[in-house]
């Protein structure tokens, strides 16, 4: 049999489902693969083994009595270090936070437990899902697995790594200006950042409240749709909950690209942040994949990027003050140096330049949802570069903010990256959004699934 | 601005630790607020609403039923 920990989580729980394979079995073979890789990784912060063992053998018994709850019974899902899980440390990762534990489970922590997900540990961040990789901190940054001298993106950096090196078979992430969606473009995994307010926040360690999303990572579009339709739900503890049920994201997932128009928003890549030459071919190369599939592909318009940027970093960094105003004051010398650089613009923004970014905030959601009135989902770049490495601080400072992912944080639209191609340089994976209108993440996955079946990427691993 | 001044915005907004034992960082947060507020366009109709706009809690409307 192949070996599990190399399984998707759609095929280890058609396989749990059949009695083929057991949640023992898989997470032992996880745990394996942990101590293989993770030395060059740093994706873990606190491994969980003996717990999880205990949550693996649980499921394993009750699967044998019952069969499975559903497709999470006993699949190892990592945690990003900012989401509560009862009984352990929320790091952050940072030394601001080592000791404080967390009571009780965030509320999408509690959903998965529900389903019969196992917890096999906590997972490198940014330090409180800002700034950059950093080694001024008390644990080192996670590395990327197609090339561990380079970055792996962030700042749900441990989840992309684990996820791509087959640690794990999925994990949580956060994304508050693209932090799920970065990791996964450059790690040649599927992020999503749902439509705000689909999946409760209650639990997770805040950045900005009015941007925070927590996302799904995997290694494909199915199984990222099955742990998506886990997590997602009410709850009326999440004063931003939308108050939408789950559905089977799963169900359009054959349907194909026929008849959906799609608008490819090349400004954001060809004039308002030019992307690499890599880039710029795979997304054109995508667009013709589209196009070959079935789709009609054609160029949109929207506000400038630069606006869409400046809008998210100035509420971003104020309502980030706002959670860490008596940290910055009385402890800025316990924050890495790019952590505190990058938190300390909110407390010197005025309350009208907040106030102007969230009233211009409002005329962006309405250009991007009247682009929704001609066109099904959009296409834009991710990542206008691939990763740099990981020990050239002015490379990252440049790359990072080269990016398109912070307008749909900005307006709350569901957008999910996936891989879109390879840098020939470096060898590692490029990425592409597609988005969707409010809560159609369905329909997102469709398109993301056709793609996924047309394009080579998906049997790529890294070189570990 | 003068160092002074940026001195005088840094305490004003209770950095007083940060400036003596980071100024550098906070010199440069003053920089990129000046940059941020440049970035992008101000809505010129004055009725503008900022997004979210202002709701009731679920609790005071139902309770207010």
């Amino acid at each position: 049999m192949t070996a599990p920990h190399t399984l998707s989580l759609a095929e280890a729980a058609a396989l749990i489902a059949a009695r083929r394979l057991s949640p023992v079995e898989l997470l032992a073979d996880c745990l394996a693969r942990i101590e293989a890789v993770e030395p060059r990784l740093n994706a873990f912060i606190r491994l969980l083994a003996g717990e999880a063992m205990e949550q693996a053998r649980a499921a394993e018994a009750e699967i044998a009595r019952n069969g499975p709850r559903g497709p999470l019974h006993g699949i190892p899902v990592g945690l990003k270090d900012i989401i509560d899980l009862a009984g352990h440390p929320t790091t952050c990762h940072s030394k601001l936070q080592l000791d404080r534990v967390a009571t009780e489970d965030a509320a999408v922590v509690q959903r998965l437990r529900e389903a019969g997900a196992v917890f096999p540990g906590k997972l490198a961040t940014h330090e409180f899902a800002i700034g950059g990789p950093c080694f001024d901190l008390p644990f080192p940054p996670a590395r990327n697995p197609w090339n561990p001298a380079h970055h792996p993106g962030g700042s749900s950096s441990g989840s992309g790594a684990a996820v791509a090196a087959r640690m794990l078979p999925a994990a949580l992430g956060t994304d508050t200006g693209g932090s799920v969606r970065h990791p996964a473009s450059h790690c040649g995994l599927v992020g999503l950042k749902p439509t705000y307010g689909l999946v409760s926040r209650r639990g997770v360690f805040p950045l900005a409240f009015t941007l925070d999303h927590v996302g799904p990572m995997t290694r494909t579009v199915r199984d990222n749709a099955l742990l998506l339709g886990a997590m997602a739900g009410p709850d009326p503890l999440d004063p931003g909950s939308a108050m939408r049920g789950p559905e089977d994201y799963t169900r359009d997932l054959h349907k194909g690209l026929k008849g959906l128009r799609i608008g490819f928003v090349r400004h954001f890549h060809e004039t308002d942040t030019p992307a690499s030459p890599e880039v710029a071919a795979a997304l054109e190369e995508a667009a013709r994949l589209l196009a070959a599939e079935g789709a009609e592909v054609r160029s949109i318009t929207l506000p400038p990027l630069a606006d869409f940027a400046a809008v998210n970093r100035i509420i971003l960094c104020t309502e980030a003050a706002a959670v860490h105003e008596r940290w910055l004051r009385e402890r800025p010398g316990d924050y890495a140096q790019l952590t505190r650089r990058r938190l300390l613009p909110g407390m010197l923004i005025s309350g009208t330049d907040y106030v102007q970014a969230q009233r211009r905030r409002t005329s962006l959601v309405a250009a991007v949802e009247a682009a929704f009135r001609e066109v099904d989902l959009l296409l834009c770049a991710s990542s206008m570069d691939p990763a740099s490495r990981i020990d050239d601080p002015e490379e990252v400072e440049r790359t990072y903010s080269r990016q398109a992912r912070t307008p749909f944080n900005v307006t709350g639209h569901p957008a999910v990256s996936i891989m879109c191609g390879i840098s020939r340089a470096e060898g590692l994976p490029l990425g592409m959004q597609l988005v969707a209108p409010a809560f159609a993440e369905a329909l997102l996955y469709r398109a993301a699934a056709a793609y996924e079946r047309a394009a080579p990427w998906r049997q790529m691993a890294p070189p570990l | 601005m003068q160092e002074k001044d940026r001195e005088a915005l840094a305490l004003a907004a209770g950095l007083a630790k940060a400036w003596k034992d980071h100024r550098a960082d906070v010199e440069e947060a003053i920089a990129s607020v000046t940059r941020l507020r440049a970035g992008f366009a101000r809505p010129s109709d004055p009725a503008a609403e900022p997004t979210p706009s202002y709701r009731l809690p679920h609790t005071a409307t139902e309770a207010g039923r």
